[in-house]
């Protein structure tokens, strides 16, 4: 037996995504992340690259924008859905597909995102300062917004996949930012499980491709008002080793399509009996 | 217990129940079982029910036996010297009687034979137990000695064309490799089975295989290749629940919901609240599946759920469509989902699309939003949504709640056309007296199911399955609506006389 392909439904829910969104003012997304990107930029941007803690703030921050920014752009778009979904499934509708659909969706959005969030943050931020790993900085920091901002999207669908209504998704948006917030090791130093748990965190990731780029570990610390200056306790994740920026884009891709695998199934299981 | 008798009501499998014999003249006989029946050879002794001409089929080599209960049959080898062949498989002897009881389902295939099936004896016989095989079915005979490839689909290119609408229009081809044949799917719909399981690509084909395609059943019987072309079904539906529970089985939802609904039978499905309507429909889509069986056309959706659920379709209550999409884009989408490329051409989705519109009345509304249309015209779109396939059942849940009473006439003349195609719509209305022939005057509906909730168990139950006027005189109304009031509860301003109707129902021996 063999419905219309895998590749076929792809392309059909991804023009109506498309469609749909532009009927439904995606511009509003690009005008979200410019805002969030300016406050953020002008906030940090002035002392990124200066000292350890500015521009170690300065990343934080940029990561947290990041992810923020991507949760947000999906996660009413699947939840919101739930009984159309269910409709659509009996009638043939690949879940796969679906998914992969707004997963593509998410892709062309994030790219145009992160490009307005980069842009911001280049006027604000002397990324030059920093010595290339395999291309250039700039390459290299937007290849992580762009990653960050696509792979917490891709959450935000897990989240949205998971959730039975709108308002359960939002309820639980809040506690997938905190954990992330959290779980990137530069608020708190995290020891055993929750050390552990910062592994599947996009935001520990992304923290170290900022950090692997820029080298973090280089950066000076000063002490309060002092003037005293101490080096940087060593951080591994911040080597500034190409290894260790493909781990961190790795680890990124990696967890996105583990969301992207528990999105599927997720619906699969809440529609088996349709 | 009583309540079980009553399942007598519904028109019994056996009567729909047939046996498609192919023996070694390659001439197909369609059997009809009725009731119990053995099976043996023809000899000069005590005959059997159902005779053939075979040396190596025992004087009394089997039985079929009719489970009344179940309302299935099953079949027994009688210890006979070459056993019995189901689907492959032959049967072991269990004791002195004979071999275990096997349940036939829809299209189990019957074979005495020697052990080595891909090179049968020039004596076996095929026997097909079928639900869906007339008696009076037309068999063709095309010699496959003149071919190298034989084409089966509903194109006219095909060297076997075939009507039924479950066939793609390039289905399948038997290829012929030397002296062996092999069966390709292209692609289909609905696939291509081989001795009863779904083949993946392609598999070898060996003489006296039987394959289906859609509805229709091939036999390659030496050169021959016999088949049948059933064209588009006329199919019925069977609702046989004995209860339907939740809460771990300690609520019981329904209880002995049986009947029987016709191709082209426009149902009116009427029930006060908590008798259990939805519940009904979620039984029927498979969605919440009771204990029971939904059969259409002879197959069992529970046990086929995956390959059969895309055939009864739902019209929601409430709009499950995407309000910012277009009326057209919203249909090209599902009809690009439904139909698959190498069977429907763009231009043949299109063609499709615009009939349906016009059909539904919503083709002046192709480019606007969905989210600009009025109630009606969205419950509409919702109908033509679920058109685009090829379901054979079509359940509405109140298609006309919201309406002004010109507009539920008219979308309730529109299910009825829908049904006249060859198609069983099913509608949950509370407002059943508009649906009716401006001509006439009649309604438009051909049967009533009424479900009311028993005090005694606290179930839905069937108060009332059949015609129209029969359903008013039972109830000794004069509308339909009335129904309602003799039935509900008094706090809900009825009269309370749900448990009288029940009884009354199941007195009539139905």
């Amino acid at each position: 037996m063999n419905d219309t392909s895998f590749m076929v439904q792809t392309h059909v829910y991804f023009k109506k995504i498309f469609r749909i969104a532009m009927r439904e003012k995606a511009w509003k997304y690009m005008i979200f992340a410019a805002i969030i990107s300016f406050i953020v930029a002008t906030i940090t941007g002035g002392d990124m690259f200066e000292n350890y803690d500015s521009t170690n703030s300065g990343f934080f921050t940029l990561t947290s924008a990041c992810i923020w920014i991507g949760i947000f752009n999906s996660i009413q778009s699947i939840c919101k859905e739930h009984e159309i979904i269910r409709a659509e499934y009996r009638q043939g509708m690949k879940i796969s597909a679906y998914i992969f659909a707004n997963i593509q969706w998410q892709a062309l959005l994030c790219l145009v995102q992160s490009i307005i969030i980069f842009g911001i943050s280049c006027i604000f931020m002397d990324f030059s300062k920093s010595s290339h790993l395999i291309v250039s900085p700039y390459v290299e920091n937007f290849v992580t917004v762009y990653l960050l901002v696509f792979g917490a999207s891709v959450l935000g669908i897990m989240v949205s996949s998971l959730s039975g209504t709108p308002t359960t998704a939002m309820t639980i948006m809040p506690f997938v930012l905190i954990i992330q917030l959290i779980m990137c090791g530069v608020l708190f130093k995290l020891e055993g499980f929750a050390d552990g748990i910062s592994y599947i965190t996009l935001s520990k990731w992304g923290m170290s491709a900022f950090g692997s780029v820029a080298d973090l570990n280089s950066y000076d610390i000063v002490i309060g008002d002092t003037n005293l200056v101490v080096h940087a306790i060593h951080n591994d994740s911040y080597d500034h080793e190409i290894s260790r920026l493909v781990i961190a884009w790795l680890s990124i891709l990696g967890i996105t399509v583990f969301n992207a695998v528990v999105s599927i199934l997720a619906l699969k299981i809440k529609n088996r009996d349709s | 217990m009583e309540m079980e008798k009553t399942v007598g009501y519904i028109p019994n499998q056996l009567h729909n129940s047939t046996l498609l014999i192919i023996d070694k003249r390659c001439k197909p006989t369609v059997v009809p079982l009725k009731g119990s029946m053995t099976f043996g050879r023809r000899h000069s002794g005590k005959l059997c029910d159902i005779l053939v001409d075979s040396v190596i089929v025992g004087r009394n080599h089997g039985e079929f036996i009719y489970d009344n209960n179940q309302q299935a049959y099953y079949y027994i080898d009688n210890n006979s010297l070459n056993g019995t062949y189901i689907n492959g498989y032959k049967l072991e002897k269990y004791n002195d009687r004979g071999s275990k009881a096997f349940r036939l389902n829809d299209g189990d295939i019957l074979r005495v034979d020697r052990t080595t099936l891909n090179q049968p004896h020039p004596e076996a016989v095929i026997m097909i137990y079928c639900t869906t095989i007339r008696y009076d079915e037309k068999w063709k005979v095309t010699d496959t000695s003149r071919y190298a490839n034989i084409t089966i689909g509903r194109g006219s290119n095909n060297v076997i064309r075939l009507t039924d609408m479950t066939a793609s229009r390039n289905h399948a081809v038997l290829r012929r490799n030397n002296s062996a044949w092999f069966v390709f799917d292209n692609g289909s719909v609905n696939g291509v089975s081989l001795n009863g399981r779904e083949i993946n690509g392609n598999a070898a084909v060996f003489d006296h295989d039987v394959i289906k395609v859609g509805n229709t059943t091939l036999i390659l019987c030496g050169k021959l290749l016999v088949y049948n072309n059933p064209g588009e079904s006329t199919g019925n539906l069977s609702v046989r629940i004995q209860k339907k529970t939740v809460d771990f089985g300690r609520k019981t939802l329904l209880r002995d919901i049986n009947f029987n609904v016709e191709s082209g039978d426009f149902v009116l499905i009427l029930g006060g609240s908590g008798a259990g309507k939805t519940t009904l429909v979620k039984a029927i889509l498979g969605d919440g599946k009771a204990d029971g069986r939904i059969i259409l056309n002879g197959q069992d959706l529970y046990t086929n759920f995956k390959s059969m659920k895309s055939q009864i379709g739902l019209v929601p209550q409430f709009l499950t469509l995407r309000v910012n999409d277009t009326v057209k884009n919203t249909l090209i989408d599902i009809a690009d989902i439904k139909l698959d490329r190498k069977n429907y051409s763009k231009q043949e989705k299109l063609q499709r699309i615009d009939e349906i519109m016009n059909k539904v009345g919503i083709k002046n509304l192709e480019n606007h939003l969905i989210a600009q249309l009025s109630g009606g015209q969205k419950k509409k779109v919702s109908v033509a949504y679920q058109l685009v396939g090829f379901q054979k059942v079509f359940i509405c849940d109140e298609p006309d709640s919201g309406l002004d009473a010109a507009s539920r006439t008219q979308q309730m003349e529109i299910l009825k056309e829908i049904s006249q195609n060859d198609k069983i719509v099913m509608v949950i209305s509370h407002e059943p007296d508009d649906a009716v022939d401006a001509d006439t005057g009649r309604s438009l509906f051909t049967k009533v199911v009424v479900l009311a909730k028993s005090s005694r168990d606290g179930a839905g139950h069937l108060a009332f399955y059949g015609g129209v006027e029969q359903a008013k005189e039972h109830f000794g109304v004069s509308k339909l609506q009335d129904i309602m009031k003799e039935i509900n509860p008094p706090f809900e301003g009825g009269k309370g006389k749900a448990d009288y109707y029940i009884d009354k129902y199941y007195s009539l021996g139905r």
